[in-house]
């Protein structure tokens, strides 16, 4: 198997980095587990790196509990009290249950926003600063051998 | 026959050939031809994937819905939209680090690649399956009554039309075709939505005022009798929400973006776009109650829609906007049915051209085999979907839309996210439980009464809910769970100390597969 996709490595259409030396499972047979990336574990030590996780999945996991939580209590107002979601609203023939449903759909997307807009400020500086500080440098462990090095480090302006 | 619908069709037509065409030089690679290279930016991307999303089920099907029932449909809408927050926050900039072309590739990513990547494509395959049936029936029974054609041209047209843009211009022309018409379909559905509430003054409530009257009943402004019991109500929640996460031709689009900050920036445009659309079909559906049923130039001797449920939208389209627009309308529809099974097709191709092909041939695969088997797949899919639309033809395929939803929150999800999120897994723990959920939903949805009574003619519907999820979905958690647990094989303890591994690459995208060079 690993053969297999080495040999691919030559016509991947000349594009640097693939596959990585390690990882994705191709070329990792037999050495797995024992010895990671260097980079790997100096990301993996890094204080910024467990923060940049930290904080992202704090942020991931209550918007989508809030997402989670208004949806499924959307649906239980269906399941167990339709006539609340009947209820007319404004002295018209407008019922609880429009707004509610437009605000769902709105929140979706307002959380959606909010994410991106936390990420682009605050996630994309924590990474940029860990990649840089864990970056391959003189004081960097021993260099593995050339043809791992085709890992490109990925630009901080882009990730 | 109606000639300007067709004149507008042509049109579009010669437009996708010339993308195709232009797409076809730029399809060098497999890169190229799986995910254009990744050269998609996040807001053609967000595109894109809205075009994927707002099928003809969507658009002519949630209008018909709310046309009927009212406030139903956007409960569907409602469930459709969901999905995607959780996308993005737990998911795609995940996949986009992972994987390279297709989401084997991050379910498999520290798995077994030979188990794992069988399962996967197969389960792609079957959630494939059903949805272009689902489309290709459609397509027919659509085209038949917009042009005039016979059912068999129009799956035939649509048959061969999708394998040119496919396997000429892969994932290029797929997206480019998806963009098209997701613009077409978003601007005629604001067109739409504009001259309703134009009628209207501009006020909601007297547009829902109008439609009461038309039905003489206020039940169309709150749920109905669309989701009977408490059971269904949250099963077709959780099918909705969590099938969006599971399809393979959706997820498939996040590799086609250069890294994870375009990843997460096409699920907001698309979130934005599937949202503001559902909004559309909502106005849509009601304008259609006030100006449609109204109408008895579109009404039959009983008072019932010409031409069937799911026409309500374009004959709207035909009461707002005279002959020339329903022309538009009737050629987006078209359109819309050709670029969502154009991406199915391609991610069926994908699955077994890159994941069942190349992990499971012994010696060696290259790039260009790869690429010549995935063209074959293509042509291979495309005559097996015009030969299951002709199969289907009389059939009610209704459900099989939701079908591949339950399929893909049952089957794909589970694995995707706990290979994502939970360090336990084990590939034994993937197969079993992934094959657990993909089998529950598809038994427990022949047994359910969309199957059982309606289509199959029995009595009682042996399973008497309408969605298997609630039951298929924890079933395939708590299988993958145990067996995981229970697994002591050498490979399993590989597949947990590999997690440390992916997570980092996961969170920062180290040695992500980029699209560099040209």
């Amino acid at each position: 198997m690993a053969r297999r996709y080495q040999k691919g490595r030559g016509v991947s259409n000349g594009r640097k980095g693939w596959p990585p030396p390690r990882g994705l499972g191709y070329a990792r047979r037999g050495q797995q587990g024992t010895m990671m990336d260097d980079r790997i574990a100096r990301v993996r030590a890094h204080p910024a790196y467990r923060r940049l996780v930290t904080t992202r999945r704090r942020l991931a996991w209550t918007l989508s509990a809030i997402m989670l939580l208004a949806y499924f209590g959307y649906i239980l107002l269906i399941a167990f009290d339709k006539p609340l979601l009947a209820t007319p609203i404004g002295g018209g023939v407008m019922t609880v249950g429009i707004p509610l449903g437009f605000g769902l759909i709105l929140l979706g997307v307002a959380l959606t926003a909010f994410y991106v807009r936390v990420a682009n400020r605050e996630h994309d500086a924590l990474l940029a600063q860990v990649l840089g500080e864990t970056a391959d440098g003189p004081d960097a462990p021993p260099p593995p051998p050339p043809a791992s090095r085709a890992v490109p480090l990925p630009v901080p302006g882009r990730i | 026959m109606n000639w300007t619908a067709i004149a507008m069709f042509a049109a579009f037509v010669a437009l996708t050939l010339g993308i195709t065409r232009w797409a076809a030089r730029r399809t060098r690679t497999a890169a190229d031809f799986y995910t254009a290279g990744g050269h998609v930016t996040g807001f053609q991307n967000g595109l894109a994937i809205a075009g994927d999303y707002m099928s003809a089920a969507s658009f002519l099907g949630i209008s018909a819905q709310i046309y009927s029932d009212g406030y139903d449909g956007l409960i569907y809408s409602i469930g459709f939209l969901v999905g995607w927050p959780i996308i993005l926050f737990l998911m795609a900039e995940r996949l986009r680090n992972l994987g390279r072309y297709t989401f084997a590739d991050v379910a498999s990513f520290r798995l077994a690649q030979g188990p794992v990547r069988s399962f996967a494509a197969i389960s792609t395959l079957v959630v494939v399956a059903f949805y272009l049936i689902a489309q290709m029936v459609g397509a027919g029974q659509l085209i038949r009554l917009l042009f005039g054609l016979p059912y068999m041209y129009a799956v035939l047209i649509v048959g061969a039309l999708m394998m040119v843009y496919v396997i000429f211009g892969g994932m290029i022309a797929t997206t480019w075709v998806q963009i098209v018409k997701a613009v077409m379909l978003l601007g005629g559905a604001t067109f739409m939505a504009v001259m309703v509430l134009a009628q209207v003054g501009f006020s909601p409530e007297r547009l829902f005022q109008r439609a009461v009257e038309v039905k003489g009943t206020n039940a169309i402004m709150g749920p109905g009798g669309f989701i009977r019991d408490p059971v269904s109500a949250i099963s077709l929640g959780l099918a909705l929400m969590l099938g969006t996460a599971g399809l393979p031709h959706i997820l498939m689009r996040f590799f086609t973006v250069p890294d994870a900050k375009a990843a997460r920036k096409s699920v907001l445009w698309a979130t934005t776009w599937i949202g503001y659309f559902y909004l559309l079909t909502f106005v849509i559906g009601f304008g259609a109650i006030v100006l449609v049923a109204t109408n008895p130039e579109f009404l039959d001797a009983q008072g019932a829609l010409r031409g069937g449920g799911n026409m309500a939208a374009i004959h709207l389209s035909q009461a707002v906007g005279g002959n020339l627009f329903l022309g538009f309308i009737s050629a987006v529809a078209f359109a819309t049915i050709l670029a969502v099974v154009a991406g199915l097709t391609l991610s069926g191709a994908s699955a077994i051209s890159h994941d069942l092909y190349a992990s499971l041939s012994r010696g060696a695969v290259d790039a260009k085999k790869e690429l010549k088997v995935s063209r074959l797949a293509t042509l291979g899919l495309g005559v097996v979907a015009v030969l299951l639309g002709i199969a289907f033809e009389t059939q009610n395929v209704a459900f099989m839309v939701s079908l591949a939803f339950a399929l893909a929150a049952s089957g794909n999800f589970p694995v995707l996210i706990l290979s994502l999120l939970w360090p336990g897994l084990t590939t034994r723990g993937a197969v079993v439980g992934g094959t657990v959920g993909l089998v529950t939903a598809l038994v427990l949805t022949i047994l359910s009464p969309a199957v059982w009574v309606t289509a199959l003619g029995n009595g009682a519907a042996i399973f008497p809910y309408s969605s298997p999820a609630i039951f298929s979905v924890p079933l395939a958690f708590v299988t993958i769970w145990l067996v995981s647990i229970l697994d002591k094989s050498p490979r399993a303890a590989k597949d947990r100390a590999g997690y440390a591994d992916q997570e980092v690459r996961s969170e920062t995208g180290i040695g992500a597969y980029r699209a560099g060079g040209h």
